[in-house]
């Protein structure tokens, strides 16, 4: 949770397991290989310092698109793909973080450009989500269902 | 589970009230060893991969948690082995007294 990686190898597969309100953000490069997933949390990091790199969305979109950057990958060639969101508990008052985090990271990908290609969010399951380096290839399972490919 | 399938609206009810057993257990004997009061309120249940729930509960209370009391317990029901784990995330204010009135604080 609130961890990003980046990689442009062909042999590695980012992977969050089990979101539930937390909104896997994978960035994926039209032109070479650069792939990056951040694991965000959080809307609003409040001017926060100090916590992971990714936890708040204000700070993990910017973050992960940096992290991007040192793979070569410019921001005019990234496009977004959101997994998770979700709300676990179906009559929670005050959980609709699963709502507000998706809303809070669509924002900063627009204030950055970045369009979002795929999505996988909302309802009230958890779920995998894994960035193929290789081919850009980006997955997401629901527990008990099978693999769907987004992009 | 007392021959209900867990994944029918019977099994998540039934699920959800050995839950609120459960929880009130715990919650009573916490109350007993330490002589808080604790109120609880309206129990919700959910059924999903570990991770997205105890993630999804952090996040909704994220101004509190950096300490949590996990009780792993392993009961015997109707002769089948079962294991359950409770965890209880209190709030800062709160982990300072509960050490204390437990034995462990400064």
């Amino acid at each position: 949770m609130g961890e990003l990686v980046a990689s442009a190898s062909a042999g590695d597969v980012l992977l969050c397991v089990g979101l539930g309100s937390c909104i896997g953000l994978a960035l994926v490069s039209r032109h070479g290989r650069a792939c990056g997933l951040a694991h965000i949390v959080l809307p609003d990091s409040g001017g926060r310092e100090g916590d992971r790199p990714a936890k708040f969305a204000d700070r993990a979109v910017s973050a992960l698109i940096g992290a991007l950057g040192h793979h070569g990958a410019r921001t005019e060639s990234l496009e977004a793909i959101l997994v998770g969101g979700a709300q676990m508990f179906s009559m929670s008052t005050g959980m609709e973080i699963g709502a507000r985090n998706e809303a809070a990271v669509r924002a900063e990908l627009h204030r950055a450009g970045i369009p979002v290609t795929a999505t996988a969010t909302a309802g009230g399951v958890g779920r995998t989500v894994r960035v193929h380096v290789a081919t850009g290839n980006v997955t997401v399972r629901e527990a008990g269902s099978n693999e769907v490919t987004l992009r | 589970m007392l021959g209900v399938e867990a994944d029918t609206d019977t099994g998540r009810s039934a699920l959800g009230e050995i839950g609120n057993i459960m929880v009130s257990s715990y919650v009573g004997a916490l109350a007993t060893m330490t002589g808080f009061e604790l109120d609880l309120r309206p129990p919700e249940s959910t059924r999903d991969m570990l991770g997205a729930v105890v993630a999804s509960v952090l996040a909704a209370h994220s101004d509190a948690h950096e300490l949590a009391l996990v009780l792993d317990s392993e009961l015997e029901v109707a002769g089948e082995a079962c294991t359950l784990s409770f965890m209880l995330l209190p709030t800062p204010a709160g982990v300072a007294e509960l050490l204390q009135r437990i034995g462990l604080g400064d």
